[in-house]
Formats: structure tokens, C-alpha cells, sequence
């Protein structure tokens, strides 16, 4: 009965692993590209890089950014071109000669030198919502540690569909030193106002800190920034939140993309802050 | 030598007729009466349903000599399975969750030994097995896409039987028998596995693995007269992983086991021969349970993980004649579900680990109104009528569906009619299961406000024809159905990331894990069945589509699902040479599963709250690869083909026939995939699509007695 067992093992064991004799999807490298523009912001900029097809030889660093290409954004006051600054690795235009207007809607549009184009639309929401509160709770963590749950408070603009994020700066100083130093938080807690038009609605998320959590500080403060967003800007967002990477027993995850030609998001948003003193 | 004698008998057919048929034993060697009859399919009203015989199940070839139910019941046209190997089934574009799989009236919550490769159905102790696909007649209820309805054996009333089999996986025992002649008779079978016995002596000592599963089925029949009959039948299964480690300062045990109880207690009740009821209490439990103990020295870590289903019912149903062209049904039920669909309880030296993580307990309550006419309207129209009123209570959120079922046969020739069906049906139990291929893991959960109970409504349209002289009937039928309400998990979303508290969600909280969208499938089968003589057997054929549709997923866009299969083809073949051989074939064709493939990768840059002075701010990299998929589902895998053969050699010993089976699952060794991954190739410098199989060409053998 043993050599029965063993042979079935090793008919198990025979179960191959091979290489697929299937027809595959056949893609090649395209332009991927991320912009966010607000009316607030000094700067509109634009990162372009390409994606790198699976199962084709080409290969594309898909973290590097691509120099070389006509980038344009046109809206209600025409059209403008952001160029490439190699120090940053970003294409930029200063918003101080091309205003970003809240409600008007821009379209944004990349050539590159090899002739691939694509392009993505978005509008600008109409007005930024002001934050009513915010509380930091801090909460007690298994292994000594602590984290603290940052709550906003707003009242949702009535009358229309509308998308929010938060995210908050964390801002420290050691006692011995002047400087500030800035983390941030990595908050990003998404709404959207579907089925709760114009309600008082409040988002809270947790901040686990990575500084130095047994130093006292002479200063520490939250600033915390409620967006009105766009949405694509929420969606793309959400869509990466949802992401579980290689997680085999969660359903693969879909990244949301507005860029025709491509990939990526164009989106915009309003933004108010808040400044939380913690005691 | 037969002898035949004449005798004159007076029958009053308006009552209760015993009839004894007396043989001259001592010319007679054996008698052999079958309990199986050839139905006429072409006279029934019932549509979209196959009893599968018992003793075919036995003679076709299965993966390791196992012989199984639910694989047997995937080779039927209108059924796929899932993934290679597994008892999974998908009816007319259902999910595995949408099928009502009754043993002996009690709901077996998880059908499925070690992860779904063999089902909990051991064939020994089974009377009888049907499938319904549509046209669901108004007594049956609670789930969208199937009932399948499995009968065990009522227990010998003359002598005592037995059959014993001893496999390359598992052996088993069934005994039957009179307690009282005549009167009261039992039946037990069991079987267990031996891996864990066969390896046990090649482990170290300080460290031992290994895995079983067992399964026993027992049932009492007592007969109080001619109107009173009582059944009282259980069934008892269990899966176990363990993994025990010990050394000089540290210990530790881990453990997974998972299993199903059920219970049944039926009064059978004749009135008079017009009027008879089934009262039947019933109970059934699915529990699935994780366990690790860790010790270090003084040290200790504790962790309990347990996911229960329970429930208690009861059924009351009566058939009633009254006028020969009428049969009515009609009957109640009702059931207590206690779900407590997650409990974790960590205990630890160190008390900053210690959680009692425990979803809160929930008890619902379902039940059923129905009654059900199957009415001869003429000599060609026949028609089954009914209306079920289902209910369910959960925590305050309470449904009340109407049901109307209808289902129509009209005859066009001799043996030869059209049969149309009609039938809604409300499922208030969800299964969360993040794979589908029928894991332990997967959880039961009942409907709430905001997970809404799923519907489905089915039509069918079809022919029937009997062909006597050759022993075939010939079934064409078509359906559409609709689904809604059918669940799904969010993107990213797993039983497995129950600890991420970086939301503001309650992210222990099922429900917020879900969506709840629509399914559309529809399709064609075709059937051609033998179920007698030398030759039996069957060819089927389903061409189907199967749609999902959720507002969060794939962008809210329809995507074929993941078990949307175009061309599905079985062949089964069993041809008894003689009495002493048995040959038997199966070979079986599917389009390939549709699955979301990553095609390409990029680079993706979250908007930071720093917005353009990001490089200003600390600890934050806003960039990540991610995949693209292309459209959900979009991508088909390798087409699924296999052929398993099998030969059976029976002999007759003094007190017992002996059978002897060699078989071989995947004769060509089909190269069938089970999953796909992307590996980068270092010589090519190109990524490949790699796929791994399961089981090669696998032969194996198997013995069994009876007697």
C-alpha cells in the first residue's frame, strides 16, 4: 500500500508547470500620464512616462520619466505648452501665466517624439468646501504603540454629485532644533456624496507615525486639507486604494484611467485646510 | 430452470394492495431487482432535470478512484464545474452558493473534501440522485440556480448487506440490515482517509503533518404499519490539516478543520389513499475552525479562529389526490439560521496581543408557504402550477417574495412533447468566497437592508423525446435567466485583509466588503441519455453566455464571468461486456475560464497633500506599479478537454462479488491549466505566461466487496 501511496505522490509531484500555448493580448509600450491642477496651486505640472507591455521584449523603465515630448494644455483661455524641467522630471507651466479657473473644464494633450498621443479632459469643481472641525483622537496599539484617528467635519455641498479626499501634513520640531519637520500622514480617505447630497458628513482615518514616537516635540500640529475633487481624480484615487497588489485571494483590482491613448489620470480639485494644534 | 405459476387474483384498486410474488427458490440463482425504472421523460411536466442512477455513478471513472456524486452531476449539459479537479458546480451561470444540496432534506452548507477535490457524498450510502435546473416545482425553495437531491438508502429490511472498498485515497464500510424483519432496518457507511497514517511513520517525531477527512452517514427506518413509517438519518464529516512541532524549549500545534453535521427526522404519514404528509425536523451544522498554540518557555500565543452556521427546521408537506388528473402538493417550512460568520480569540503571555475579534452572532429566520398542482388539462396538456410565499427575518430587516412557479408540457406525437417553464426564485444566504473554488474559508452570511436577498427569474423552453425501442430519450432545451442581488467582493477586498484599520470603514464588517450586482445568462442544451441496457450512458452538449454587471466593478460595465462558458461537452460511455466486465469512458470539453490577466505594467503617482513641494516632506514615495488587465474577464484560458477510462472485472465469490477497478483520469495527459503567472525569462529578457496543471495521466486502483 506504501508503493501506492508513493506512486501517487509522484504523480502529483508530476504536475508541470510550463509555459502557456495560449494567444496573447498583444500591446505595446503607451504614454502614461499624471496631471492634478487647482486654481490654488503655483504650478501646473505633468509627469509622462510609458508603460512596459508584459510579454513583449521592450523594455521600459516605467518609473523614468520621458523628456522629449509636446505637452499642451488647452482650456477656456487656449491653449499653452508645459515644458520639461530635468530637475524635477516634470513638464511645468507656472499658473501665474496660465490661471486655472474653478468650473472651467481643460483638456490636456502629450505627443511624443515617437508620434504616440494621448490625451485626457477634466473640470474644475466649482467651489472648495470649507472643513466645519477637526478632532485627533490618539488610540492605543497592540506592541506599545500609538496612532492617532484624524477626524474632519464638513457639510457637503447640496445640489450637486460631488467627490472628497482628505490628507494631512504632519509637522513636528525636536526642542533642540529649529526647523519643522514635515511628514506626511499618507491619509487618504475618499467620499463621494452619492445618496447623502448636502448632509453634514464627517471622514476620519488613522495616522501611524513614523517619527520618533517617545520624543516630546515643542511644537506639533496636523495641517489637514479637505479636497473637492474631480471624478477622475477620485476614481483613479479610489481605484489605487483599492489595489492589493498580489494579494492572489482579493479580486484583482482595475486602475481607473481617463487618458484616451494611454494611461493615467487628469484631474483637478479645490482645497481648504485646517490647522489642528495637538495638546 | 424458471417456473411459472398461474394465479387468479380479485383486485379493489380504491384501496391499499399488498401483492406477494411467490419464485421456486430452490430453481433460481440469483435474483436481481433493480430499484431504478427508465422514466418517460416525454410524459413528465418537470423540465431542466436528470436523475443520475446510482449505479452508473459506480461504473464511471473518476480521479483517483474516488467515485463522486457532484462529478458526475458536472458531466450533465447545463453544468460546469470549476476549476480541474474540483466538485464546484455552476448551474446555468449560478454560482456553487446558488445550489440547494439536500441530503435527505437537510442543506449541506460546504459539500466539498480537501478544497473541493472530492464531495462530502459517499455513493455507498446513497438511494438516489436528482438534479433540477429550472422549471423549480413550488416545494422547493431558497436558492437561484439548482436543487440537487440526494436520497440515502433506507436500510435492508430482509437481510444484512454490506460493501467494503479499499482505494488508493480512502476505504470505506457500508452495512444494512434488519434490527427488526420487516419492520425496522439501518444502515451505516463511513470511509476515511490514510494519508496521515501511510506517511506517519517517515515523519520525524518531533514533528508531525499530515491530513484525513472522514465521513460517516447513518439512517433508522422503522415501519410502526401500513400508515406510519419513521426515518431518522444523519450524516457526520470532517476535514483536518494539522502541523504538530516539538523541541527541547518551544512547542507548537496548528490546525484546519472544517466539516458538516446533519440531522433528519421524518414521519411519513398515510391518511388515506388520497392523502399523505412528510413532517420532517432537521438539522444541519457547517463549522469551520483555525487553531495554533505557540509555546516558548514560559511564553505562549494562542489563536482561535471558528465560523459557524447552524440551523434548525422544519418541514411539513402533503401530497394530496384528489381526481386522477390532479396532483396537488402543499406544505410549510421554516428554519432558525445562527450564523456567527467570524470569531477570532487571540490569548497570549504577552496581554498587548491579546483580541477577542468576534463578528457578532446572528440569528435569521426563514420560511416557506407552497402548494403545487401537477394537473392533467387533457390528453395532451399537462401542466404543473404553484406559488411558494417565501420569508426571511434578519435583525429587524424582514422579506416577503412571492414566488409564482409554472411549468408546461403539451405533447406533439407519440413520446414526443414541448415543454416551457416559468420560476422565480429569492436566495437569502450569501456565500462570500473570494476564489469560488469552494474553499473552507468562504463564508456563509444571511441577507441583511443592505446586502439584499438575490432573485432570480428563469425561463425554459424545450423538447422532449422518448425513444423506446432504443432505450433513449433525447431532451433539447433552451433558458434565460436573470439574476439580481448576486454578490461579489470590492476590488482588493478579502477575508484575509480583515485587519486593515487604516479606513474609516469597519473593515470587520462584511458587508462593507461587498457589492451587489446583476447576472444574465442564457444558452442551449442538449441531452441524449440511456439509462438501460448493455450500453448506457450519455452525450451532452451547452452553449452558453453568462454576464455579471456591478456599478463598482469594471468600471460599471458587463464582463462575462469567470465561469461563462461557450461550449461545454461531456461523453460518458459504460458498456458491460458481460457479467464479469465492465468498460466505461468519459471525455469531457469546455471553453476555457474567463479571467482578468495582467497585459502590461506602468508607473502610477498618487496626488500628495504636499502637492507640488512634495520633495519637501518626509517618509511619503507616491509611486507604485500597478497592472493593467484590460477589460475585466477579458482574457480566456486554455481550452479544458480530458478522457478517463475505466474497466471494472467482477467476480462472484462464495459469500460476496468482488470488483476489482483499474481506471486512469486524463489518459492523454491533457495539460489542462489550473492557474496562470507571469515569470521573466533571464535568456529572452521577455516576461512568459506560465501555467501549472494539475494532474497528469493518473492511474489508479481500487477494490470492493459486496455481500
Amino acid at each position: 500500500m506504501r508503493i501506492v501511496f508513493i506512486l501517487g505522490c509522484l504523480f502529483l509531484i508530476l504536475a508541470c508547470e510550463k509555459e502557456a500555448n495560449v494567444k496573447l493580448p498583444e500591446t505595446k509600450p503607451l504614454p502614461v500620464m499624471y496631471s492634478y491642477i487647482c486654481p490654488t496651486d503655483t504650478l501646473i505640472r505633468l509627469k509622462l512616462t510609458y508603460s512596459a507591455p508584459l510579454y513583449t521584449s521592450n523594455q521600459v523603465d516605467i518609473f523614468s520619466a520621458v523628456p522629449d515630448a509636446d505637452v499642451r494644455i488647452s482650456g477656456i483661455q487656449g491653449t499653452a505648452q508645459l515644458i520639461f524641467n530635468p530637475n524635477t522630471q516634470y513638464y511645468e507651466l507656472q499658473t501665474s501665466t496660465y490661471p486655472i479657473v474653478a468650473g472651467q473644464a481643460y483638456k490636456m494633450t502629450v505627443i511624443t517624439a515617437s508620434g504616440d498621443v494621448a490625451s485626457a479632459e477634466t473640470q474644475v469643481p466649482f467651489s472648495s468646501v470649507p472643513i466645519n472641525d477637526v478632532t485627533v483622537e490618539t488610540i492605543q496599539e497592540p506592541y506599545g504603540e500609538t496612532s492617532d484617528r484624524i477626524k474632519v467635519s464638513f457639510t457637503d455641498e447640496a445640489g450637486s454629485v460631488n467627490y472628497y479626499r482628505i490628507a494631512a501634513l504632519y509637522n513636528y520640531t525636536y526642542p533642540s532644533l529649529i526647523d519643522t519637520t514635515t511628514d506626511d500622514t499618507r491619509i487618504n480617505e475618499l467620499y463621494s456624496d452619492a445618496n447623502h447630497d448636502g448632509s453634514n458628513t464627517s471622514l476620519s482615518s488613522r495616522y501611524y507615525m513614523f517619527s520618533d514616537s517617545s520624543a516630546t516635540y515643542s511644537t506639533e500640529f496636523y495641517d489637514v486639507f479637505l479636497y473637492n475633487c474631480s471624478p477622475s481624480y477620485y476614481s483613479f484615487h479610489k481605484s489605487l486604494k483599492n489595489n492589493s497588489g498580489d494579494n492572489p485571494f482579493a479580486e484583482p483590482t482595475l486602475i481607473y484611467s481617463n487618458v484616451k491613448g494611454g494611461f493615467g489620470c487628469f484631474g483637478a480639485y479645490t482645497r481648504s485646510g485646517f490647522r489642528y494644534i495637538k495638546q | 430452470m424458471w417456473v411459472l405459476k398461474q394465479k387468479k387474483l380479485n383486485l379493489y384498486l380504491d384501496k391499499d394492495v399488498n401483492l406477494s410474488i411467490e419464485m421456486g427458490a430452490e430453481d433460481l440463482e440469483e435474483v436481481t431487482i433493480s430499484a431504478e425504472q427508465s422514466k418517460k421523460i416525454s410524459e413528465e411536466t418537470q423540465m431542466s432535470s436528470v436523475d443520475i442512477p446510482v449505479e452508473q455513478i459506480k461504473q464511471i471513472p473518476a480521479l483517483m478512484g474516488e467515485k463522486d456524486v457532484l462529478k458526475v452531476i458536472q458531466l450533465m449539459p447545463g453544468v460546469q464545474k470549476g476549476s480541474e479537479g474540483s466538485a464546484g458546480i455552476y448551474v446555468r451561470g449560478g454560482g456553487p452558493d446558488q445550489n440547494l444540496i439536500i441530503l435527505d432534506e437537510a442543506p449541506v452548507y460546504n459539500a466539498n473534501h480537501l478544497f473541493g477535490f472530492f464531495s462530502v457524498f459517499n455513493g455507498d450510502a446513497l438511494k438516489s440522485v436528482e438534479l433540477i435546473k429550472g422549471g423549480f416545482p413550488a416545494r422547493y425553495g431558497g436558492r437561484l440556480s439548482s436543487v440537487i437531491d440526494l436520497q440515502m438508502k433506507d436500510g435492508n429490511k430482509e437481510k444484512i448487506h454490506g460493501e467494503a472498498g479499499i482505494g488508493i485515497i480512502s476505504s470505506r464500510l457500508t452495512l444494512e440490515g434488519p434490527i427488526i424483519k420487516n419492520k425496522c432496518s439501518f444502515l451505516v457507511s463511513a470511509r476515511r482517509t490514510y494519508i496521515d497514517v501511510l506517511i506517519y511513520p517517515f515523519l520525524p517525531k518531533n514533528g508531525k503533518v499530515g491530513y484525513y477527512f472522514y465521513d460517516m452517514n447513518a439512517k433508522i427506518n422503522y415501519v410502526f404499519n401500513d400508515k406510519d413509517r419513521l426515518y431518522l438519518s444523519g450524516y457526520f464529516g470532517k476535514d483536518k490539516f494539522y502541523l504538530n512541532n516539538k523541541s527541547t524549549d518551544t512547542e507548537s500545534k496548528a490546525g484546519l478543520d472544517w466539516g458538516n453535521t446533519t440531522g433528519t427526522l421524518r414521519w411519513n404519514h398515510l391518511y388515506n389513499s388520497r392523502l399523505f404528509s412528510n413532517l420532517s425536523l432537521i438539522f444541519t451544522r457547517y463549522q469551520l475552525g483555525i487553531e495554533s498554540r505557540e509555546k516558548y518557555g514560559t511564553d505562549y500565543f494562542n489563536l482561535k479562529y471558528i465560523s459557524t452556521i447552524r440551523d434548525f427546521g422544519a418541514k411539513y408537506h402533503f401530497d394530496f389526490m384528489p381526481h386522477p388528473n390532479h396532483y396537488i402538493k402543499f406544505g410549510t417550512n421554516a428554519t432558525w439560521h445562527h450564523f456567527i460568520p467570524q470569531a477570532l480569540v487571540v490569548k497570549s503571555s504577552d496581554p498587548g496581543n491579546n483580541l477577542n475579534n468576534t463578528s457578532r452572532a446572528m440569528d435569521t429566520y426563514e420560511g416557506g408557504l407552497f402548494v403545487e398542482d401537477d394537473w392533467r388539462v387533457s390528453s395532451k396538456i399537462k401542466m404543473n402550477v404553484g406559488f411558494r410565499l417565501s420569508a426571511f427575518s434578519s435583525k429587524g430587516d424582514n422579506f416577503v417574495n412571492p414566488e409564482p412557479r409554472a411549468a408546461v408540457r403539451y405533447l406533439l406525437g407519440k413520446d414526443f412533447s414541448l415543454k416551457g417553464s416559468y420560476a422565480m426564485m429569492n436566495q437569502y444566504l450569501h456565500l462570500l468566497s473570494n476564489t469560488g473554488i469552494g474553499l473552507p474559508t468562504d463564508l456563509w452570511v444571511p441577507a441583511t437592508n443592505r446586502v439584499k436577498p438575490q432573485q432570480s427569474q428563469q425561463v425554459a423552453l424545450g423538447l422532449a423525446k422518448d425513444l423506446k425501442d432504443q432505450n433513449l430519450t433525447i431532451t433539447v432545451e433552451g433558458y434565460y435567466k436573470w439574476m439580481k442581488n448576486v454578490l461579489n467582493y470590492k476590488e482588493g477586498s478579502s477575508f484575509l485583509n480583515i485587519d486593515d484599520n487604516s479606513s474609516t470603514e469597519s473593515q470587520n464588517d462584511w458587508q462593507d466588503k461587498v457589492v451587489s450586482g446583476k447576472g444574465l445568462s442564457y444558452g442551449a442544451e442538449f441531452l441524449i441519455q440511456k439509462k438501460v441496457g448493455k450500453f448506457t450512458g450519455w452525450i451532452g452538449y451547452t452553449l452558453s453566455w453568462t454576464w455579471l454587471q456591478f456599478d463598482s466593478l469594471n468600471f460599471g460595465e458587463r464582463y462575462p464571468a469567470r465561469y461563462d462558458r461557450r461550449h461545454d461537452i461531456s461523453v460518458v460511455g459504460i458498456y458491460k461486456i458481460n457479467d464479469h466486465i465492465t468498460l466505461s469512458s468519459t471525455w469531457v470539453y469546455g471553453t476555457g475560464n474567463a479571467i482578468t490577466l495582467p497585459i502590461a505594467s506602468y508607473g502610477t503617482e498618487q496626488h500628495t497633500a504636499s502637492g507640488p513641494q512634495q520633495s519637501q516632506v518626509a517618509g511619503y514615495w507616491p509611486y507604485s506599479a500597478v497592472s493593467d488587465y484590460g477589460k475585466k474577464n477579458s482574457f480566456r484560458m486554455a481550452p479544458y478537454h480530458r478522457m478517463d477510462i475505466g474497466i471494472q472485472f467482477h467476480k462472484k465469490l462464495k459469500r460476496c462479488v468482488r470488483t476489482f477497478e483499474f481506471s486512469v483520469y486524463n489518459v492523454y495527459s491533457r495539460q489542462n491549466p489550473f492557474f496562470y503567472f507571469t515569470e521573466y525569462d533571464k535568456d529572452t529578457k521577455k516576461n512568459k505566461l506560465m501555467q501549472i496543471s494539475l494532474f497528469p495521466i493518473l492511474p489508479s486502483v481500487s477494490w470492493s466487496y459486496k455481500f
